[in-house]
């Protein structure tokens, strides 16, 4: 997928560990791994606010485009 | 208990009734076709009867263990899966089969049509179900992967 999600580059900025992240996202640990290694396939604006406000950054912190080969 | 179980139950129940019937029809197939000679006035046709009945009979078992298959899934919880998928397929192909059984049996008995139409018609149903069934897998993969 061409969207890529860096969720770990920000919460090793924020030094936040996973099981802490989920637990203020309010979503269950394996969930959040789901969403950390790619495999997710949407993400609801819901959970993305969330994410940013734990984290205190912007959804382009999180995610990003990379153009496909 | 709820609702959904005891339904389920009644499933099973029936599905294994079915079974024991199909074991017992492993050793009644010949008294069965001797019957129908017995009480219809045309040319007897006992061999093909019994060849026909007994053919008819694979296909039957393979919808009997697949539907025990299916249920015990659903038991576990597993329903839009590509497992449940198959089975419905192998199902409806079954049916199929046991349509162009029927199908033979016409050259002698006209009134087989009944069964040809009538498993055609199941088969095809199971069919479309299990397009169904494919695309609700999709969806709920989908749905499992939104975070």
């Amino acid at each position: 997928m061409p969207i890529v999600v860096n969720l770990d580059v920000m919460m090793a900025k924020r030094k936040m560990s996973s099981g802490e992240l989920a637990g203020k996202i309010g979503i269950t640990p394996a969930n959040l791994s789901i969403l950390k290694n790619n495999k997710a396939k949407a993400v609801r604006f819901s959970t993305l606010e969330k994410i940013c406000e734990v984290l205190d950054c912007q959804p382009g912190d999180i995610l990003e485009y990379v153009k496909e080969e | 208990m709820q609702h959904y179980k005891k339904s389920l139950m009644i499933t099973l129940v029936i599905n294994r009734v079915c079974m024991a019937v199909w074991i017992a029809c492993v050793f009644l197939v010949p008294q069965i076709a001797r019957w129908y000679d017995m009480y219809s006035n045309k040319n007897p046709i006992f061999t093909q009867l019994v060849i026909l009945m007994y053919l008819a009979m694979i296909p039957a078992a393979v919808i009997l263990v697949k539907l025990n298959t299916l249920l015990s899934n659903i038991r576990k919880e597993k329903v839009f899966e590509h497992d449940n998928v198959r089975c419905l397929r192998i199902i409806s192909y079954c049916c199929f089969v046991i349509a162009v059984i029927a199908l033979i049996m016409i050259y002698w008995r006209l009134l087989a049509f009944v069964v040809v139409v009538a498993f055609g018609f199941v088969g095809l149903l199971l069919r479309v179900l299990k397009n169904v069934f494919e695309q609700a897998v999709v969806l709920r993969e989908e749905n499992d992967l939104t975070v």
